[in-house]
């Protein structure tokens, strides 16, 4: 895994705020809206920025590098993750949909990059997972976190991370719509 | 910045080891495009966060909700047209009660034009086509033709009538005439005024008009002056006595003119 954000890096952009939160924020902003997206929050770029807007001012108390702040980011958006869904069970929001006023399909970087990267069949291959499959999938192959980074996340030993990730493949692997997914 | 497909399939690699399902091809390829999502471009930072990270915000206003401006904007436009449209009911509210609190032309309608025509009469006109209509005045002949030879009598008798006030006036008594005559003639003040002065021109007529006039009171028989102008008597008094006022008696003969003239018309109604 070769991030552009580096140890050194990192540690060559302390003192200069500006170009140190730019540069954080490209490195990680598409990995944990592609995160969020995976979890099926209402507005992932919201919720994105609402990452940064926390994460940003206490990255100077983050230790353990590169591999700090990405736990330190996607604990955060793990976080803010559950909390909407926590919203969303409680207060199911209801919209009008108004097709003049949906500009999403135009605008959104989101879906172009859906669109890419498999229209919409990404998200069904995941929504066949349970909860916490999807969790341990989302964050460790899209996110990047080891084991143990997403134990720590999770609030989970590795063992049952481990185990959570290796039902999440199997449930993949036996499931017809995987097959019909790759098949060509 | 992003991972690159070779760090993707080193991810999923290790996955696939760590779940203890290597070399799944179909496997590894979902795997794979569900970790293409990391590959997802950093949006465009707004409101805060741009202001955080030192660059412009996407959105002008600052992009915190971007939704907030919009809605305010269609509850505008949703409330325009309820603003029109109260605008116009109550225009029209202000003008009915306008039109309600004036008392209505129907109600006020003939005493109002009354008026009006009572102080509009047209000037210079010594017969106005209005006054004068065609039907009644071929009748007239005939009528003064029958009840001449009874007209003495019944005139003296009616002396005291307001029909008869108009008799004297050929050449008996101009001066006394005029004062007890005004209520007789029922004519609009205005009119007769204007008839008045114009009428020293005319000489010819007088005595067919006595004779006309003197019948008129015979036969009992003035269906024109009441009913068309009975609301003006009144007005008409007054006027003569202002105009033999204003004028100063401008002499007899004009008066008896005057009093012709109405007579006349009081013939032709």
């Amino acid at each position: 895994m070769t991030d552009a954000l580096t140890d050194e890096a990192l540690q060559a952009l302390r003192g200069n705020d500006a170009e140190l939160f730019s540069a954080v924020y490209q490195s990680f902003a598409g990995q944990v809206l592609g995160y969020l997206s995976a979890k099926g929050v209402q507005d992932p770029e919201a919720l994105t920025q609402d990452v940064f807007l926390a994460v940003l001012p206490r990255i100077h108390a983050i230790s353990g590098g590169v591999k700090g702040l990405r736990t330190f980011v996607f604990s955060v958006a793990h976080a803010r993750m559950v909390d909407d869904h926590r919203r969303q069970v409680r207060v199911p929001e209801h919209q009008e949909f108004e097709a003049e006023r949906d500009t999403r399909e135009v605008l959104s970087a989101e879906a172009e990059a859906m669109d890419r990267v498999a229209p919409g069949e990404v998200l069904a291959l995941l929504g066949f997972l349970p909860e916490e499959q999807r969790e341990v999938l989302s964050l460790r192959i899209i996110a990047g976190l080891t084991v143990e980074q997403v134990a720590e996340i999770m609030g989970k030993s590795q063992g049952a991370v481990k185990q959570l990730q290796r039902r999440a493949l199997t449930t993949l692997r036996e499931h017809s719509a995987v097959k019909e997914y790759v098949a060509p | 910045m992003t991972r690159s497909n070779a760090d993707r399939d080193k991810l999923v690699s290790e996955l696939m080891l760590d779940a203890g399902v290597p070399g799944d091809a179909l496997l590894k390829a979902s795997l794979e495009s569900i970790a293409g999502l990391s590959a997802l471009p950093a949006p465009a930072p707004r409101g805060e966060l741009a202001a955080l990270l030192g660059v412009p915000s996407v959105d002008p206003d600052g992009g915190t909700n971007p939704d907030g401006d919009e809605l305010a904007g269609r509850r505008r436009r949703k409330h325009r047209p309820a603003i029109v449209a109260g605008a116009v009911v109550t225009a029209m509210g202000l003008g009915i009660g306008g039109v309600a609190a004036s008392g209505g032309l129907q109600q006020n309608s003939p005493e109002f034009i009354q008026s009006l025509i009572a102080g509009w009469a047209p000037q210079g006109n010594p017969a106005p086509p209005s006054l004068v209509p065609a039907g009644p005045v071929p009748d007239a002949p005939k009528v003064t033709a029958v009840p001449a030879p009874s007209s003495l009598p019944t005139a003296q008798a009616a002396a005291g009538t307001p029909q008869s006030l108009a008799s004297p006036s050929p050449s008996a008594v101009p001066g006394h005439a005029s004062t007890g005559n005004a209520p007789s003639a029922g004519k609009s003040p205005a009119a007769l005024t204007e008839k008045k002065a114009e009428k020293p021109h005319k000489v010819k007529p007088k005595v067919a008009a006595a004779a006309r006039k003197e019948d008129r009171p015979a036969g009992t028989v003035r269906p024109g002056p009441s009913s068309p102008a009975g609301s003006s008597q009144m007005s008409f008094r007054d006027s003569v006595e202002l105009m033999l006022n204003e004028r100063g008696r401008v002499g007899g003969k004009a008066v008896e003119d005057v009093l012709r003239r109405i007579v006349r018309l009081g013939i032709r109604f």
